[in-house]
C-alpha cells in the first residue's frame, strides 16, 4: 500500500495516485487503462509504477475503471495550486 | 426448441431481464431503464426481486458487497431445492460466486496470480495456435460450416482446458453438463442432477491432480494451495472455471461474428485495421452484454437504488444489457460502434466479483474475431441457420452457418 500523501511536489497536469493493494481483487483494469503507471506483481495484485503520472486522463479512466476501488487519485495539482504551494 | 415447450418444461416464464430482439434488450427491459429505474420483476422461478437497471446504479449495487450479499443471495435461491444442509455446502464449496468476503477474498486471492495481464501473454502463442488449427480444419473441410460448433465452442473450451489441466478428451461430456446447468429450460431437479455429475468428474480429477500436480492451474493450486483448499473447494473452483471459461467466451465468439456480419461497415473496420481489435472486443462486450444479469444479492440492511428503498432481506439483481445500453452513461448506446473505444461496460460485472478471467477472454476474442476474419475474409451468414440460444443464463448462439 502506498503510504504517500498529497504533500508530494507535482507538475502541472499531473496527478497522485494512491492504491490500496488490502482492496485490490488483480483484475488487471488499470494495467489495460494505463501499462506505464500500472503493473500487477507476483500475486497479481496492483503495483504503482509512478506515484505522480503525468498522463491524467489513462490515470482517471484506471481509477473510474478499477471494478474493487482500489485506486484514488488523492490530490489533483493544478497550475493554481501548485504555484500556491511553491 | 419452442418458446411453449421451454415453458412447459422448465423454469415458468422467461424473465424480462432475460428476454432479447437478437440482439437487443428488449424494449420492456429498456422501459424499466428509463421510467421507474429499479422495479420489481418476477425471475424464472417465480421469485420477485428488484432488477437495476441503470449503469449508475448497477455499478453501485455491485461495488457494495457489504449491503448486497452474495452469500445470503445464493442461500435464498438454494432455499429452493431439496438437498440437505451438508449437501448444498458441498455443491457451494469452491464457488467464488457464492461468498462475500472475507471468505470471498481468500479464494480470489489464490487465483488472481494465475490471471494477470502478464500471465495472459504467455498464453498467447498458444491461443493464436489454437485459433489457427480451427481456421485451418474449417478450411480444410470447406463452406458451409457451423461456427459454433467448429470454431466458437471448442476454441476457448481447449484453451481453459489447457489452463486448468483438464482432459480435453472429456470435452464431449463436460460441454453437454454445462450447457444443461446453465439451461434453465430444464427443471431444477435435472440442472441439480447435472450439478452433482458434474462435481462428481471434478472430484477425480483433484484426485489424479493431488496424486501428481503438474504445471496447470489445478496442480498449482494443490502444490500451492493444498493445506489450505478442502478437496471439495478444490473441485468448486475447477468447476467454475471450466463452465465459466467456456460458455462466455464461446457465446461472445459466436454471437460476436454475428453482429460484425450484420454490421458490415463494422466489420471492415475490425478486419482491416489490426489496432481496432482492442476496442472492438470492448464493443461487442458491451453491446451484447451476453450474460443477462450477475448472481442474485440479497441486502443485508435496509437500504436504497435510484432513490428507491429497498428493505433488508429482499432480493437485487443487475440488468447488464439495460445498463450497457444506459444513454445516461454513453452517447446513442443502441449503436454498435467498434470506434468508441471505452471500457466503462459492466459486461464482466464489477466490483469484487468483476470476471477473473476477464483479461484471457479478452485475449481470446482479440485474437479469435481478427484471425477468423482475415482468413475468411468473404465470411457471410448462411440466412436462416442463425439460432439465438435465448433461455439460458448466458446469451449466445445455439448454431450457426457460414460460408466464405
Amino acid at each position: 500500500m502506498s503510504g504517500s500523501t498529497d504533500q508530494g511536489h507535482t507538475e502541472q497536469g499531473h496527478v497522485h495516485v494512491v492504491a490500496d493493494r488490502d482492496v485490490c481483487i488483480g483484475a488487471g483494469m488499470c494495467v489495460m487503462s494505463a501499462e506505464d503507471v500500472f503493473d500487477q506483481d507476483d500475486d497479481g495484485l496492483v503495483r504503482l509504477l509512478v506515484e505522480d503520472p503525468a498522463d491524467g486522463t489513462a490515470v482517471r479512466r484506471a481509477v473510474e475503471g478499477c471494478p474493487s476501488g482500489a485506486l484514488r487519485i488523492a490530490a489533483e495539482q493544478t497550475e493554481r495550486t501548485a504555484r500556491a504551494r511553491n | 426448441m419452442t418458446e411453449t415447450t421451454t415453458r412447459a418444461r422448465g423454469a415458468t416464464e422467461m424473465p424480462v431481464y432475460m428476454r432479447r430482439n437478437e440482439f437487443d434488450p428488449v424494449p420492456e427491459l429498456t422501459a424499466l431503464r428509463d421510467g421507474p429505474r429499479v422495479a420489481k420483476v418476477r425471475t424464472a422461478f417465480g421469485m420477485d426481486v428488484w432488477a437495476v437497471t441503470r449503469h449508475e446504479d448497477v455499478r453501485e449495487v455491485l461495488s457494495d458487497a457489504g449491503t448486497f450479499s452474495n452469500t445470503l443471495g445464493m442461500a435464498r435461491m438454494a432455499m429452493m431445492d431439496d438437498l440437505s444442509d451438508a449437501e448444498r455446502a458441498r455443491m457451494r464449496a469452491g464457488n467464488l460466486l457464492a461468498f462475500d468476503p472475507p471468505d470471498h477474498t481468500r479464494l480470489r486471492r489464490m487465483l488472481t496470480a494465475e490471471f494477470t495481464i502478464r500471465r495472459m501473454r504467455r498464453l498467447e502463442p498458444r491461443i493464436h495456435e489454437i485459433v489457427d488449427e480451427h481456421l485451418d480444419a474449417m478450411e480444410a473441410k470447406g463452406p458451409p460450416s457451423d461456427l459454433v460448433a467448429d470454431f466458437a465452442l471448442p476454441v476457448p473450451s481447449l484453451v481453459i482446458c489447457e489452463l486448468l489441466g483438464v482432459p480435453y478428451a472429456d470435452r464431449d461430456d463436460f460441454q453437454r453438463r454445462t450447457g444443461q446447468l446453465l439451461d434453465m429450460s430444464l427443471p431444477m431437479a435435472e440442472r441439480r442432477r447435472v450439478g452433482l455429475e458434474s462435481r462428481e468428474y471434478m472430484a477425480t480429477l483433484v484426485t489424479r491432480t493431488q496424486a501428481d500436480p503438474g504445471e496447470d492451474l489445478l496442480g498449482m493450486l494443490v502444490r500451492e494451495h493444498g493445506d489450505d483448499l478442502s478437496f471439495d473447494e478444490l473441485a468448486g473452483i475447477a468447476s467454475l472455471l471450466l463452465i465459466a471459461g467456456h460458455e462466455t467466451t464461446s457465446n461472445m465468439l459466436g454471437l460476436g461474428t454475428l453482429a460484425l456480419l450484420r454490421h458490415p461497415d463494422q466489420l471492415a473496420i475490425v478486419r482491416d485495421d489490426p489496432d481496432a481489435i482492442e476496442p472492438a472486443v470492448e464493443e461487442l462486450l458491451r453491446w451484447l452484454s451476453i450474460v443477462h444479469s450477475g448472481t442474485m444479492k440479497t441486502t443485508t440492511a435496509d437500504t436504497e437504488i435510484g432513490g428507491v428503498a429497498i428493505p433488508k432481506g429482499d432480493t437485487v439483481l443487475c440488468a447488464l444489457p439495460a445498463a450497457n445500453r444506459d444513454p445516461r452513461s454513453i452517447d446513442d448506446p443502441d449503436r454498435l460502434d467498434v470506434t468508441r473505444g471505452a471500457i466503462g461496460h459492466v459486461a464482466f460485472g464489477h466490483g469484487i466479483h468483476h470476471c477473473l478471467g476477464a483479461p484471457l477472454a479478452r485475449m481470446e476474442m482479440r485474437i479469435g474475431f481478427a484471425a477468423l476474419l482475415r482468413r475468411f475474409p468473404t465470411l457471410a451468414e448462411v440466412p436462416g441457420t442463425a439460432d439465438f440460444r435465448s433461455f439460458h443464463v448466458i446469451y449466445g448462439m445455439a448454431k450457426m452457418e457460414v460460408t466464405w
